[in-house]
């Protein structure tokens, strides 16, 4: 990573700290809408997903 | 959709966190009408309920209920600047999350195609910060019906695999991802 990247990262990371807790949450459709959360419904599905990123 | 995306945390908007931990960021684009739109970043603040580790981060503009509109068609005057916003508000928040993974969901199959073509066309820089993989989902055939009219698929069989995304690979449109994966390398 480069000294300018890093330092973009920092930056940002200064400017949540000056937003502390009142910030705002992210809404239900990001939590809930991807085709990840529609789709793999199972604890055997999750299970093979997981193996599958972890050996891919 | 301009497909010459060059990715650069360098060349990247202003953004601006909503929140303080990141999940939640924003930018303003410029449109190519000359006007501009606040563009949003979000992180899900949980993750999948069987998956801990996977949080899915989406963007776009806001609708009225201030939900991301993932399917808004918008012409953008700097695709490039756009997509290494996000990515690197994505990046900024793994740096904080070594260990989770962020999943971006292809809208529909031609935006699919054109991230994974921003992806192989940027893979050296992309692959100096993120492990980089795509899922697709496999779906069971029972057995063929006794007519033609018999559906032979079970989507309730529904099987997941996942590739690790390399340079070069070459996907046909229609075979595309349906959601990349990113972790921080």
């Amino acid at each position: 990573m480069t000294k300018s990247v890093e330092k973009k990262i920092a930056d940002l990371k200064a400017k949540a700290r000056r937003v502390g807790k009142k910030g705002v949450k992210p809404s239900s459709a990001t939590r809930n809408g991807s085709s990840l959360h529609k789709i793999i419904k199972t604890p055997e599905q999750a299970k093979a997903f997981m193996k599958s990123l972890q050996t891919a | 959709m301009a497909v010459a995306v060059k990715l650069d945390f360098d060349n990247t908007y202003e953004i601006e966190p909503l929140s303080g931990d990141l999940r939640v960021s924003t930018f303003i684009s410029d449109l190519e009408d000359g006007s501009s739109v606040p563009l949003r970043v979000e992180i899900s603040s949980e993750p999948h309920a069987l998956l801990p580790s996977v949080f899915n981060l989406a963007f776009g503009p806001t609708n009225k209920k201030g939900d991301i509109d993932d399917k808004a068609e918008i012409s953008h005057k700097d695709y490039s600047k756009v997509f290494s916003s996000i990515l690197l508000a994505g990046l900024t928040y793994l740096t904080d999350h070594t260990d989770q993974y962020l999943g971006i969901d292809g809208s529909n199959n031609a935006r699919a195609y054109l991230y994974y073509r921003f992806l192989q066309r940027n893979f050296d820089y992309l692959n100096q910060f993120f492990e980089m993989y795509g899922l697709k989902y496999y779906v069971r055939i029972s057995r063929f019906g006794k007519n033609q009219y018999d559906n032979p698929f079970d989507f309730n069989d529904v099987v997941p695999a996942t590739d690790r995304i390399r340079k070069g690979m070459v996907i046909r449109s229609n075979l595309m991802y349906n959601y990349f994966i990113f972790k921080l390398k």
